[in-house]
Protein backbone atom coordinates (compact mmCIF):
# COMPACT_ATOMS: atom_id res chain seq x y z
CA UNK A 1 0.00 0.00 0.00
CA UNK A 2 1.59 3.54 -1.06
CA UNK A 3 1.63 6.64 1.60
CA UNK A 4 -0.66 9.16 0.93
CA UNK A 5 1.09 10.85 3.51
CA UNK A 6 4.94 10.81 4.70
CA UNK A 7 6.44 13.28 7.47
CA UNK A 8 9.85 13.26 7.55
CA UNK A 9 11.66 15.17 10.91
CA UNK A 10 8.78 17.35 10.86
CA UNK A 11 9.69 20.14 14.03
CA UNK A 12 7.56 23.01 14.65
CA UNK A 13 8.31 25.46 16.98
CA UNK A 14 6.53 28.79 18.87
CA UNK A 15 9.59 30.87 20.37
CA UNK A 16 11.08 29.23 22.77
CA UNK A 17 8.47 26.18 23.17
CA UNK A 18 8.62 23.28 20.47
CA UNK A 19 4.96 22.07 19.46
CA UNK A 20 6.23 19.07 17.26
CA UNK A 21 9.84 17.46 17.86
CA UNK A 22 11.05 15.93 14.89
CA UNK A 23 8.19 13.93 13.57
CA UNK A 24 8.23 11.28 11.66
CA UNK A 25 5.12 9.40 10.66
CA UNK A 26 3.35 7.52 7.21
CA UNK A 27 0.19 7.38 6.57
CA UNK A 28 -0.97 4.42 4.14
CA UNK A 29 -3.89 4.90 1.75
CA UNK A 30 -7.27 4.03 2.97
CA UNK A 31 -6.03 3.93 6.63
CA UNK A 32 -8.05 5.63 9.81
CA UNK A 33 -5.34 7.35 11.29
CA UNK A 34 -6.27 8.73 15.07
CA UNK A 35 -3.86 11.07 16.39
CA UNK A 36 -4.63 10.48 20.25
CA UNK A 37 -2.81 13.05 23.21
CA UNK A 38 -3.72 15.37 25.61
CA UNK A 39 -4.29 19.08 25.15
CA UNK A 40 -1.22 20.36 24.02
CA UNK A 41 0.75 17.51 22.77
CA UNK A 42 1.08 18.80 19.41
CA UNK A 43 -2.36 17.36 17.27
CA UNK A 44 -4.05 20.60 16.01
CA UNK A 45 -0.38 21.89 15.07
CA UNK A 46 0.31 18.45 13.55
CA UNK A 47 -2.97 18.90 11.40
CA UNK A 48 -3.10 22.29 10.54
CA UNK A 49 0.37 22.20 8.60
CA UNK A 50 -1.02 19.29 7.00
CA UNK A 51 -3.46 21.39 6.01
CA UNK A 52 -1.14 24.37 4.82
CA UNK A 53 -2.53 26.86 7.13
CA UNK A 54 1.20 26.38 9.50
CA UNK A 55 4.43 26.45 8.47
CA UNK A 56 6.77 24.04 9.85
CA UNK A 57 10.19 25.09 11.59
CA UNK A 58 12.25 22.20 10.03
CA UNK A 59 11.35 18.49 8.12
CA UNK A 60 9.68 17.53 5.61
CA UNK A 61 5.68 16.92 4.78
CA UNK A 62 4.46 15.65 1.77
CA UNK A 63 1.00 14.96 0.80
CA UNK A 64 0.45 13.03 -2.52
CA UNK A 65 3.85 13.58 -3.02
CA UNK A 66 3.56 16.65 -2.72
CA UNK A 67 4.60 19.88 -0.43
CA UNK A 68 1.11 21.21 1.11
CA UNK A 69 -0.20 23.78 -1.24
CA UNK A 70 -2.28 24.81 -4.01
CA UNK A 71 -2.89 21.14 -5.18
CA UNK A 72 -2.70 19.43 -1.46
CA UNK A 73 -5.85 21.79 -0.51
CA UNK A 74 -7.50 20.43 -3.70
CA UNK A 75 -7.43 16.75 -2.49
CA UNK A 76 -7.31 17.53 1.46
CA UNK A 77 -11.15 18.00 3.14
CA UNK A 78 -10.01 20.02 6.15
CA UNK A 79 -11.89 20.25 9.36
CA UNK A 80 -10.46 22.60 11.66
CA UNK A 81 -11.61 22.65 15.21
CA UNK A 82 -13.80 25.79 15.11
CA UNK A 83 -16.36 26.96 13.32
CA UNK A 84 -14.66 28.49 9.99
CA UNK A 85 -17.90 29.45 7.80
CA UNK A 86 -18.16 32.83 6.97
CA UNK A 87 -20.57 34.48 9.06
CA UNK A 88 -22.95 36.08 6.92
CA UNK A 89 -23.71 33.12 4.53
CA UNK A 90 -26.86 31.02 5.09
CA UNK A 91 -26.04 26.76 4.60
CA UNK A 92 -27.25 27.13 0.96
CA UNK A 93 -24.04 29.70 0.45
CA UNK A 94 -22.02 27.20 2.17
CA UNK A 95 -23.01 24.39 0.05
CA UNK A 96 -22.68 26.64 -3.36
CA UNK A 97 -19.00 28.16 -2.18
CA UNK A 98 -17.55 24.68 -1.28
CA UNK A 99 -19.29 23.28 -5.11
CA UNK A 100 -17.44 26.68 -6.13
CA UNK A 101 -14.07 25.76 -4.92
CA UNK A 102 -13.43 22.17 -4.93
CA UNK A 103 -14.29 19.78 -7.89
CA UNK A 104 -14.52 16.79 -5.86
CA UNK A 105 -17.54 18.50 -3.75
CA UNK A 106 -21.06 15.97 -4.14
CA UNK A 107 -23.70 18.12 -3.41
CA UNK A 108 -26.18 15.78 -3.73
CA UNK A 109 -24.10 13.77 -1.25
CA UNK A 110 -24.62 17.41 0.85
CA UNK A 111 -28.30 17.45 0.69
CA UNK A 112 -27.69 13.62 2.01
CA UNK A 113 -25.85 14.72 4.67
CA UNK A 114 -27.82 17.90 5.52
CA UNK A 115 -31.54 15.78 6.01
CA UNK A 116 -29.40 12.87 8.33
CA UNK A 117 -28.10 15.99 10.15
CA UNK A 118 -31.53 17.39 10.28
CA UNK A 119 -30.04 21.26 9.06
CA UNK A 120 -32.06 23.01 6.18
CA UNK A 121 -30.09 25.36 3.29
CA UNK A 122 -32.17 28.16 4.15
CA UNK A 123 -30.96 28.28 7.92
CA UNK A 124 -28.50 31.01 8.54
CA UNK A 125 -24.94 29.93 9.65
CA UNK A 126 -25.03 32.65 12.96
CA UNK A 127 -27.88 31.47 13.99
CA UNK A 128 -27.24 27.64 14.29
CA UNK A 129 -26.35 26.28 17.59
CA UNK A 130 -22.58 24.72 18.46
CA UNK A 131 -24.23 21.50 17.89
CA UNK A 132 -25.86 22.63 14.72
CA UNK A 133 -22.67 24.31 13.22
CA UNK A 134 -20.23 21.36 14.11
CA UNK A 135 -22.63 19.06 11.75
CA UNK A 136 -22.47 21.31 9.26
CA UNK A 137 -19.01 21.85 9.10
CA UNK A 138 -18.68 17.81 8.87
CA UNK A 139 -20.92 18.02 5.89
CA UNK A 140 -19.40 20.02 3.39
CA UNK A 141 -15.74 18.14 4.82
CA UNK A 142 -17.59 14.71 3.91
CA UNK A 143 -19.24 15.64 1.34
CA UNK A 144 -16.17 16.10 -0.80
CA UNK A 145 -14.68 13.30 -2.43
CA UNK A 146 -11.27 13.56 -0.94
CA UNK A 147 -7.90 11.46 -1.17
CA UNK A 148 -7.75 12.71 2.55
CA UNK A 149 -9.89 13.80 4.89
CA UNK A 150 -8.37 15.71 8.28
CA UNK A 151 -10.41 16.44 10.99
CA UNK A 152 -9.55 17.85 14.09
CA UNK A 153 -11.28 17.23 17.39
CA UNK A 154 -14.52 16.29 15.60
CA UNK A 155 -17.22 15.39 18.32
CA UNK A 156 -15.89 17.66 21.26
CA UNK A 157 -18.22 19.74 22.33
CA UNK A 158 -21.28 18.34 20.97
CA UNK A 159 -24.10 16.56 23.24
CA UNK A 160 -23.95 12.51 23.21
CA UNK A 161 -26.84 12.05 20.37
CA UNK A 162 -24.84 14.71 18.21
CA UNK A 163 -21.98 12.44 18.89
CA UNK A 164 -23.37 9.24 17.33
CA UNK A 165 -24.81 10.96 14.64
CA UNK A 166 -21.56 12.61 13.86
CA UNK A 167 -19.77 9.39 14.34
CA UNK A 168 -22.12 7.53 11.85
CA UNK A 169 -21.57 10.31 9.28
CA UNK A 170 -17.84 9.61 9.48
CA UNK A 171 -18.56 5.87 9.18
CA UNK A 172 -21.07 6.20 6.90
CA UNK A 173 -19.64 9.01 4.45
CA UNK A 174 -16.04 8.95 4.07
CA UNK A 175 -14.28 7.64 0.77
CA UNK A 176 -13.43 3.99 1.29
CA UNK A 177 -9.98 4.76 -1.05
CA UNK A 178 -9.51 7.89 0.79
CA UNK A 179 -7.52 8.45 4.14
CA UNK A 180 -8.50 9.90 7.07
CA UNK A 181 -6.85 11.71 10.15
CA UNK A 182 -8.64 12.02 13.48
CA UNK A 183 -7.50 13.75 16.72
CA UNK A 184 -9.33 13.40 19.57
CA UNK A 185 -9.08 13.03 23.29
CA UNK A 186 -12.69 11.86 23.44
CA UNK A 187 -10.88 8.05 22.42
CA UNK A 188 -13.59 5.98 23.54
CA UNK A 189 -16.60 7.26 21.46
CA UNK A 190 -14.08 6.88 18.82
CA UNK A 191 -11.77 4.11 18.82
CA UNK A 192 -13.56 1.63 17.04
CA UNK A 193 -13.48 3.71 13.93
CA UNK A 194 -9.50 3.68 13.32
CA UNK A 195 -7.15 1.45 11.75
CA UNK A 196 -3.99 2.59 13.20
CA UNK A 197 -3.78 5.04 16.50
CA UNK A 198 -0.42 7.61 16.88
CA UNK A 199 -0.08 8.45 20.86
CA UNK A 200 1.43 11.81 20.95
CA UNK A 201 2.75 13.74 23.79
CA UNK A 202 4.68 16.99 24.08
CA UNK A 203 5.17 16.86 20.13
CA UNK A 204 6.58 13.50 20.70
CA UNK A 205 5.11 9.84 19.12
CA UNK A 206 5.24 7.81 22.47
CA UNK A 207 3.87 4.98 20.87
CA UNK A 208 1.90 4.22 17.12
CA UNK A 209 0.69 0.84 15.45
CA UNK A 210 -2.25 -0.98 14.30
CA UNK A 211 -5.24 -0.19 15.99
CA UNK A 212 -6.21 -4.25 16.47
CA UNK A 213 -2.65 -5.07 17.16
CA UNK A 214 -1.93 -2.74 20.00
CA UNK A 215 -5.33 -4.12 21.52
CA UNK A 216 -4.16 -7.76 21.48
CA UNK A 217 -0.47 -7.04 22.25
CA UNK A 218 -1.96 -4.89 25.10
CA UNK A 219 -4.91 -7.00 26.16
CA UNK A 220 -6.52 -3.65 26.75
CA UNK A 221 -8.66 -0.77 24.77
CA UNK A 222 -7.66 2.35 22.75
CA UNK A 223 -8.72 4.11 25.48
CA UNK A 224 -7.35 2.06 28.20
CA UNK A 225 -4.23 2.50 26.80
CA UNK A 226 -4.93 5.83 26.15
CA UNK A 227 -4.96 6.30 29.64
CA UNK A 228 -1.97 4.08 30.64
CA UNK A 229 0.18 6.46 28.86
CA UNK A 230 -1.26 9.92 30.29
CA UNK A 231 -2.90 8.98 33.11
CA UNK B 1 -10.25 34.02 -8.59
CA UNK B 2 -13.93 35.52 -10.22
CA UNK B 3 -15.47 33.10 -7.95
CA UNK B 4 -13.75 33.74 -5.33
CA UNK B 5 -13.74 37.48 -5.91
CA UNK B 6 -17.91 36.65 -5.94
CA UNK B 7 -18.11 35.40 -2.78
CA UNK B 8 -16.17 38.78 -1.36
CA UNK B 9 -18.41 40.81 -3.40
CA UNK B 10 -21.61 38.53 -1.66
CA UNK B 11 -19.92 38.99 1.80
CA UNK B 12 -19.52 43.07 1.87
CA UNK B 13 -22.54 43.73 -0.28
CA UNK B 14 -24.74 44.66 2.88
CA UNK B 15 -22.45 46.79 4.14
CA UNK B 16 -21.37 48.43 1.17
CA UNK B 17 -25.23 48.86 -0.10
CA UNK B 18 -26.35 50.69 3.11
CA UNK B 19 -23.10 52.95 2.57
CA UNK B 20 -23.92 54.15 -0.48
CA UNK B 21 -28.15 54.38 0.52
CA UNK B 22 -26.88 56.32 3.40
CA UNK B 23 -24.60 58.89 0.93
CA UNK B 24 -27.44 59.51 -1.46
CA UNK B 25 -29.63 60.15 1.79
CA UNK B 26 -26.94 62.73 2.47
CA UNK B 27 -26.68 64.49 -0.74
CA UNK B 28 -30.59 64.64 -0.93
CA UNK B 29 -30.50 65.80 2.67
CA UNK B 30 -27.63 68.49 1.39
CA UNK B 31 -29.06 69.42 -2.31
CA UNK B 32 -32.54 70.04 -0.57
CA UNK B 33 -31.03 72.20 2.12
CA UNK B 34 -29.19 74.16 -0.45
CA UNK B 35 -32.42 74.64 -2.71
CA UNK B 36 -34.04 75.92 -0.13
CA UNK B 37 -31.84 78.28 1.05
CA UNK B 38 -31.22 79.73 -2.18
CA UNK B 39 -35.06 80.14 -2.68
CA UNK B 40 -34.37 82.33 0.46
CA UNK B 41 -31.81 84.25 -0.91
CA UNK B 42 -34.17 84.85 -3.81
CA UNK B 43 -36.69 86.00 -2.16
CA UNK B 44 -34.73 88.37 -0.21
CA UNK B 45 -35.16 86.95 3.01
CA UNK B 46 -32.08 86.57 4.39
CA UNK B 47 -28.19 86.29 3.23
CA UNK B 48 -28.29 82.34 3.46
CA UNK B 49 -27.32 83.04 -0.27
CA UNK B 50 -24.06 81.77 0.10
CA UNK B 51 -25.00 78.39 1.35
CA UNK B 52 -25.14 76.85 -1.37
CA UNK B 53 -21.68 77.79 -2.22
CA UNK B 54 -20.74 74.92 0.42
CA UNK B 55 -22.55 72.39 -1.63
CA UNK B 56 -20.11 71.15 -3.56
CA UNK B 57 -17.38 71.01 -0.84
CA UNK B 58 -20.07 69.67 1.46
CA UNK B 59 -20.44 67.10 -1.33
CA UNK B 60 -17.07 66.33 -1.76
CA UNK B 61 -16.62 65.81 2.54
CA UNK B 62 -19.40 63.61 2.40
CA UNK B 63 -17.60 61.05 -0.29
CA UNK B 64 -14.45 61.43 1.13
CA UNK B 65 -15.63 60.31 4.32
CA UNK B 66 -17.63 57.58 2.60
CA UNK B 67 -14.58 56.54 0.63
CA UNK B 68 -12.70 56.22 4.28
CA UNK B 69 -15.36 54.56 6.06
CA UNK B 70 -15.55 52.13 2.69
CA UNK B 71 -11.87 52.01 3.39
CA UNK B 72 -11.67 50.82 7.02
CA UNK B 73 -14.49 47.81 6.23
CA UNK B 74 -11.90 46.30 3.86
CA UNK B 75 -8.98 46.67 5.86
CA UNK B 76 -11.22 45.47 8.82
CA UNK B 77 -12.37 42.21 6.66
CA UNK B 78 -8.95 41.74 5.63
CA UNK B 79 -7.43 41.42 9.36
CA UNK B 80 -9.89 39.28 9.97
CA UNK B 81 -8.84 36.65 7.46
CA UNK B 82 -5.65 36.84 9.28
CA UNK B 83 -6.76 37.39 13.40
CA UNK B 84 -9.66 35.15 12.67
CA UNK B 85 -11.40 31.90 12.34
CA UNK B 86 -12.45 32.28 8.67
CA UNK B 87 -8.97 32.62 7.76
CA UNK B 88 -9.32 28.86 7.79
CA UNK B 89 -11.65 28.41 5.24
CA UNK B 90 -9.98 31.31 3.28
CA UNK B 91 -6.49 29.87 3.20
CA UNK B 92 -7.38 25.93 3.20
CA UNK B 93 -9.40 26.89 -0.59
CA UNK B 94 -7.18 25.89 -3.60
CA UNK B 95 -5.90 29.39 -4.62
CA UNK B 96 -3.19 31.07 -4.81
CA UNK B 97 -1.76 33.73 -2.64
CA UNK B 98 -1.93 35.84 -6.02
CA UNK B 99 -6.00 34.73 -6.68
CA UNK B 100 -7.01 35.40 -3.17
CA UNK B 101 -5.22 39.00 -2.99
CA UNK B 102 -6.00 39.82 -6.40
CA UNK B 103 -9.88 39.04 -5.50
CA UNK B 104 -9.63 41.06 -2.57
CA UNK B 105 -8.13 43.55 -4.29
CA UNK B 106 -10.79 43.93 -7.31
CA UNK B 107 -13.34 43.64 -5.04
CA UNK B 108 -12.19 46.53 -3.45
CA UNK B 109 -11.72 49.19 -6.05
CA UNK B 110 -14.75 47.68 -7.60
CA UNK B 111 -16.64 49.13 -4.75
CA UNK B 112 -14.90 52.34 -4.42
CA UNK B 113 -15.55 53.14 -8.10
CA UNK B 114 -19.29 52.00 -7.10
CA UNK B 115 -19.70 54.26 -4.51
CA UNK B 116 -17.96 57.22 -6.52
CA UNK B 117 -19.90 56.56 -9.61
CA UNK B 118 -23.23 56.11 -7.85
CA UNK B 119 -22.68 59.41 -5.98
CA UNK B 120 -22.03 61.59 -8.77
CA UNK B 121 -24.47 60.06 -10.97
CA UNK B 122 -27.06 60.34 -8.39
CA UNK B 123 -26.14 64.29 -7.76
CA UNK B 124 -26.12 64.70 -10.99
CA UNK B 125 -29.53 63.71 -11.70
CA UNK B 126 -31.08 65.59 -8.46
CA UNK B 127 -29.02 68.59 -8.99
CA UNK B 128 -30.77 68.56 -12.56
CA UNK B 129 -34.46 68.00 -10.92
CA UNK B 130 -33.64 70.35 -8.50
CA UNK B 131 -31.65 73.31 -9.56
CA UNK B 132 -31.85 72.97 -13.46
CA UNK B 133 -28.45 72.55 -14.33
CA UNK B 134 -27.57 71.01 -17.20
CA UNK B 135 -25.24 68.69 -16.23
CA UNK B 136 -24.02 67.87 -19.59
CA UNK B 137 -22.90 71.23 -20.42
CA UNK B 138 -21.66 71.57 -16.93
CA UNK B 139 -18.84 68.52 -17.40
CA UNK B 140 -18.38 70.06 -21.19
CA UNK B 141 -17.60 73.62 -19.45
CA UNK B 142 -15.02 71.97 -16.88
CA UNK B 143 -13.52 69.91 -19.60
CA UNK B 144 -12.90 72.60 -21.39
CA UNK B 145 -11.43 75.18 -18.77
CA UNK B 146 -9.45 72.21 -17.10
CA UNK B 147 -6.59 70.79 -20.17
CA UNK B 148 -7.44 67.05 -20.63
CA UNK B 149 -3.80 66.19 -19.94
CA UNK B 150 -4.22 67.61 -16.20
CA UNK B 151 -7.31 65.14 -16.01
CA UNK B 152 -5.39 62.22 -17.55
CA UNK B 153 -2.75 62.72 -15.22
CA UNK B 154 -4.89 63.10 -11.99
CA UNK B 155 -6.84 59.55 -13.20
CA UNK B 156 -3.74 58.05 -13.50
CA UNK B 157 -2.39 59.48 -10.24
CA UNK B 158 -5.89 58.59 -8.08
CA UNK B 159 -5.80 54.62 -9.62
CA UNK B 160 -2.10 54.46 -9.05
CA UNK B 161 -2.27 55.78 -5.73
CA UNK B 162 -5.28 54.33 -4.47
CA UNK B 163 -3.64 50.82 -5.46
CA UNK B 164 0.03 51.15 -4.10
CA UNK B 165 -1.66 52.55 -0.96
CA UNK B 166 -4.18 49.49 -0.60
CA UNK B 167 -1.02 47.35 -1.30
CA UNK B 168 0.79 48.64 1.48
CA UNK B 169 -2.26 48.50 3.74
CA UNK B 170 -2.07 45.05 2.88
CA UNK B 171 1.18 44.14 3.05
CA UNK B 172 1.76 45.89 6.19
CA UNK B 173 -1.29 43.96 8.24
CA UNK B 174 0.35 40.56 6.44
CA UNK B 175 4.13 41.44 7.83
CA UNK B 176 2.80 42.72 11.34
CA UNK B 177 0.97 39.43 11.16
CA UNK B 178 4.06 36.95 9.79
CA UNK B 179 6.59 39.14 11.92
CA UNK B 180 4.61 39.77 15.36
CA UNK B 181 2.10 37.07 16.06
CA UNK B 182 0.76 38.57 18.99
CA UNK B 183 -2.50 39.40 18.33
CA UNK B 184 -2.48 42.03 20.98
CA UNK B 185 -0.62 43.81 18.96
CA UNK B 186 -1.65 43.56 15.65
CA UNK B 187 -2.24 47.62 15.56
CA UNK B 188 1.75 47.58 14.34
CA UNK B 189 0.59 47.12 10.79
CA UNK B 190 -0.38 50.61 10.93
CA UNK B 191 3.09 52.06 12.17
CA UNK B 192 4.45 50.08 9.61
CA UNK B 193 2.32 51.20 6.70
CA UNK B 194 3.13 54.75 7.75
CA UNK B 195 6.83 54.13 7.54
CA UNK B 196 6.34 52.35 4.49
CA UNK B 197 4.16 54.95 2.75
CA UNK B 198 6.08 57.54 3.55
CA UNK B 199 9.32 55.77 2.21
CA UNK B 200 7.61 55.13 -0.97
CA UNK B 201 6.78 58.89 -1.69
CA UNK B 202 10.21 59.36 -0.52
CA UNK B 203 11.67 57.13 -3.27
CA UNK B 204 8.83 58.34 -5.91
CA UNK B 205 10.34 61.90 -5.16
CA UNK B 206 13.59 60.81 -5.07
CA UNK B 207 13.40 59.11 -8.50
CA UNK B 208 11.61 62.08 -10.26
CA UNK B 209 14.90 64.29 -8.96
CA UNK B 210 17.10 61.87 -10.33
CA UNK B 211 15.68 61.28 -13.56
CA UNK B 212 13.96 64.49 -14.80
CA UNK B 213 12.19 63.24 -18.06
CA UNK B 214 8.43 63.66 -18.60
CA UNK B 215 5.89 62.87 -20.71
CA UNK B 216 3.90 66.00 -22.02
CA UNK B 217 0.37 64.47 -23.07
CA UNK B 218 -0.43 67.02 -25.05
CA UNK B 219 1.98 66.71 -27.60
CA UNK B 220 2.84 63.38 -26.35
CA UNK B 221 6.90 64.23 -26.54
CA UNK B 222 9.54 63.65 -23.99
CA UNK B 223 10.66 66.96 -22.01
CA UNK B 224 12.07 68.54 -19.64
CA UNK B 225 10.86 70.82 -16.37
CA UNK B 226 11.91 73.37 -18.70
CA UNK B 227 9.00 73.56 -20.60
CA UNK B 228 7.32 74.53 -17.61
CA UNK B 229 9.88 77.13 -16.33
CA UNK B 230 10.32 79.08 -19.76
CA UNK B 231 7.00 79.72 -20.11
CA UNK B 232 5.53 84.05 -18.29
CA UNK B 233 4.98 81.80 -15.01
CA UNK B 234 7.47 79.90 -13.11
CA UNK B 235 5.02 78.46 -10.51
CA UNK B 236 4.47 74.45 -10.76
CA UNK B 237 3.55 71.82 -8.48
CA UNK B 238 5.81 68.79 -8.00
CA UNK B 239 3.94 65.95 -6.98
CA UNK B 240 7.10 63.35 -7.80
CA UNK B 241 4.94 61.65 -10.27
CA UNK B 242 3.41 64.58 -12.32
CA UNK B 243 4.17 68.60 -12.52
CA UNK B 244 1.56 70.28 -13.20
CA UNK B 245 1.81 74.81 -13.83
CA UNK B 246 1.07 77.16 -16.13
CA UNK B 247 -1.68 75.25 -17.79
CA UNK B 248 1.09 72.01 -18.83
CA UNK B 249 0.60 68.84 -17.15
CA UNK B 250 3.68 66.52 -17.35
CA UNK B 251 4.30 62.94 -16.12
CA UNK B 252 7.78 61.64 -15.24
CA UNK B 253 8.30 58.46 -16.95
CA UNK B 254 10.52 57.09 -14.08
CA UNK B 255 8.69 57.82 -11.27
CA UNK B 256 5.41 56.59 -13.55
CA UNK B 257 7.29 52.97 -14.09
CA UNK B 258 8.96 52.90 -10.12
CA UNK B 259 5.50 53.31 -9.29
CA UNK B 260 3.85 50.43 -11.42
CA UNK B 261 6.66 48.18 -10.41
CA UNK B 262 6.04 49.14 -6.63
CA UNK B 263 2.41 48.26 -7.10
CA UNK B 264 3.78 44.58 -8.63
CA UNK B 265 6.53 44.29 -6.09
CA UNK B 266 3.51 44.90 -3.12
CA UNK B 267 1.34 42.60 -4.44
CA UNK B 268 4.14 39.70 -4.82
CA UNK B 269 5.24 39.93 -1.52
CA UNK B 270 2.06 40.53 -0.12
CA UNK B 271 0.96 37.37 -1.95
CA UNK B 272 3.98 35.63 -1.49
CA UNK B 273 3.78 36.15 2.37
CA UNK B 274 -0.04 34.72 2.62
CA UNK B 275 0.88 31.82 0.66
CA UNK B 276 3.92 30.85 2.49
CA UNK B 277 4.24 32.22 5.76
CA UNK B 278 1.25 32.63 7.29
CA UNK B 279 0.52 30.73 10.41
CA UNK B 280 -3.15 30.77 11.35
Amino acid sequence: MTNIIEINNLTKSYYNKRALNNLNLNIESGKVVGILGPNGSGKTTLLKILAGLLRQSKGEVLIDGQKPGVYTKSIVSYLPDRNFLYDWMKINDAICFYKDFFVDFDEDKADDLLKFMKLERGMKIDSLSKGMKEKLNLTLVLARKAKVYILDEPIAGVDPVARDQILNAIINNYEKDSSMVITTHLVRDMENIFDDVVYLSEGDILLQGNAEGLREERQMSIDELYKEIFG
Amino acid sequence: MFKYMRYEIKGTHKFMGLLILFVLGASTGIQLFALNASKKYNDGLDGFGKIPNLLMPLLVLMIFGAFVTALFYIIGSFRKELYEDRGYLTFSLPLSGNQILGSKMVAALMWAVAIGLSVIVYNALLGSILFGFDWVEGVKYVFNIIPSSFTITIGLFIILSSVITLLLIYFAITLSKVSIKNKKIGGLWFIIFLILNSFVNYLILKVSGVFPYYLDLNTFKITGLNSLITKSFMSYVDMGFFVTGNGTTLVNIFSFIFSILIAVGTFLGTSYLIERKIDL
